[in-house]
């Protein structure tokens, strides 16, 4: 199988996560933070260990900073509903994946109030419209670092500036970008990063975290037990227990941890530079097969590495879905199909509610994969004409 | 022989752990433990030194900024 459906998940993953995972499974997944006896002491040191790893490849000063969580989603709501109040203001984009848009949905029927700002139809965000949307009652700037449906990179540096100016603080979806792009949080000023770990950290699923910057407080969203302060029936205020009620998945985390450190050890600008390839490689295969709609900025720097498209044809266009059919079944190529859990992104580029045909390369993937790809969709789209 | 030890005990299980990988770095003998009941902390865990290695070790911390509630 050529797998090319990587922002949904990553794989294959580094060998030194699978044996990680394994290794921590077998021998060290007593529960962290209950007990003293040496089994959890070695599940604590575990996600110790993990935190650190994180806390390396993004370049943050405080690891005790970073929660770790189920997935991203869990993290984007965690900072959006611990943070936003009924009565304030959130600015977002018409890019965003239902990770935020739902959770903002939801506080919006509290009586909190979202502007969603929107980006061009090749998913281009001016920060000058972030800027220009922030109000007195602002509280929170949310945003994608770069669409997992049109993968267009938002200058999140600018926005940070902008949002800082008016004393609001930026949460960032890292979900495409983490481990791909380089993401320095201190150099940035970021106040809340949200991160999956199964993607380009390449950790196993049931892994993610949120990273939250000193200046931000949240409120918990989940309650229970920490193995810390047990005499209380409050959370406890310091982190990341306040954030980390319940049971860790530690052999998980310890399987991201070996992810952030097998993207250390191989550099990322390398990571970045052969996915940049491969998708430059895809687009310009893609462009070249005679009705092709392919979505998104030219410039593959300017992409995470997702690309996008639909068979048109001359006549009408091909459903998705069935182009994803095919390409599996007749050519062994694992893609996603649809409106990939973000309708806003699809209204956005103009293929809503069709929705496209996607391609995620990842750092494992080949030319060969590519060139393969790129003749099973002229293959289909013949018969298109 | 309790007196040959000291427990030193840190605000969080984060900080215990940096504390952990600091004297492991320098080579000075520690054991993980549980935190004794009486000590208040917010961490179930704490480290145990030898006594005669105490004031190498509560400096080492001092410098390193890893910050510890007390020694008993």
């Amino acid at each position: 199988m050529i797998y090319l459906d990587n922002a949904a998940t990553s794989h294959p993953k580094p060998e030194a996560v699978y044996r990680r995972v394994d290794d921590v499974l077998r021998h060290a997944s007593a529960n962290p933070g209950r007990a003293g006896h040496q089994m959890a002491v070695e599940a604590d040191r575990a996600i110790f260990e993990a935190r650190e790893s994180v806390a390396r490849l993004f370049n943050i000063k405080h690891p005790d900073r970073i929660i770790f969580t189920p997935n991203a989603t869990a993290a984007l709501n965690l900072a959006i509903k611990g943070l936003l109040k009924p009565g304030e203001h959130c600015v977002t984009t018409a890019m965003e994946h239902n990770s935020v848009t739902r959770p903002l949905k939801f506080l919006a029927q509290l009586g909190a109030e979202v502007d969603k700002v929107q980006p061009s139809p090749k998913g281009v965000t001016d920060p000058f419209s972030i800027k220009a949307a922030i109000k007195t009652n602002t509280t929170l700037v949310a945003v994608t670092h770069a669409s997992n449906v049109i993968g267009t990179i938002t200058p999140i540096g600018e926005i940070i500036e902008a949002a800082h100016a008016r004393n609001v603080p930026v949460l960032l979806d890292a979900a495409q970008t983490a481990g791909s792009v380089n993401i320095d949080v201190e150099g940035l000023g970021l106040d809340l990063l949200a991160c999956p770990g199964h993607k380009c950290l390449y950790g196993p699923q049931g892994t993610g975290f949120l990273y939250i910057a000193p200046s931000v407080r949240l409120k918990p969203i989940l309650y229970g037990g920490t193995g810390s302060r047990s005499d209380m029936d409050t959370m406890p205020d310091f982190l990341p227990d306040r954030y980390e009620a319940g049971t860790l998945n530690t052999p998980g985390i310890a399987g991201l941890g070996a992810g952030c450190e097998f993207i250390v050890s191989e550099g990322i600008a390398r990571i970045r530079s052969h996915e940049v390839a491969l998708c430059k490689r895809l687009m310009e295969g893609l462009a070249g097969v005679p009705g092709m709609k392919l979505y998104g900025v030219d410039d593959p720097w300017a992409r995470a590495s997702v690309v996008s498209f639909n068979i048109i044809g001359n006549v009408e266009g091909m459903d998705p879905a069935s182009v994803g059919d095919r390409l599996d079944s007749e050519f062994g190529i694992a893609v996603r199909v649809g409106i990939h859990c973000a309708p806003d992104a699809h209204k956005t580029m103009g293929s809503y509610p069709t929705g496209a045909v996607r391609m995620s390369p990842g750092y494992f993937n080949t030319a060969e994969d590519i060139d393969k790809a790129v003749e099973a969709v002229a293959e289909i789209a013949r018969g298109a004409r | 022989m309790p007196d040959d030890f000291k427990i030193i005990v840190f605000k969080t299980t984060y900080l215990t752990f940096k504390a952990e990988r600091a004297l492991k770095k320098a080579g000075i003998a520690y054991k993980i433990v549980t935190k004794p009941r009486d000590i208040s902390s917010d961490c179930g865990l704490a480290v145990r030194v030898d006594a005669a290695d105490l004031e190498v070790v509560t400096a080492f911390m001092n410098d390193g900024g890893i910050e510890f509630i007390g020694v008993w």
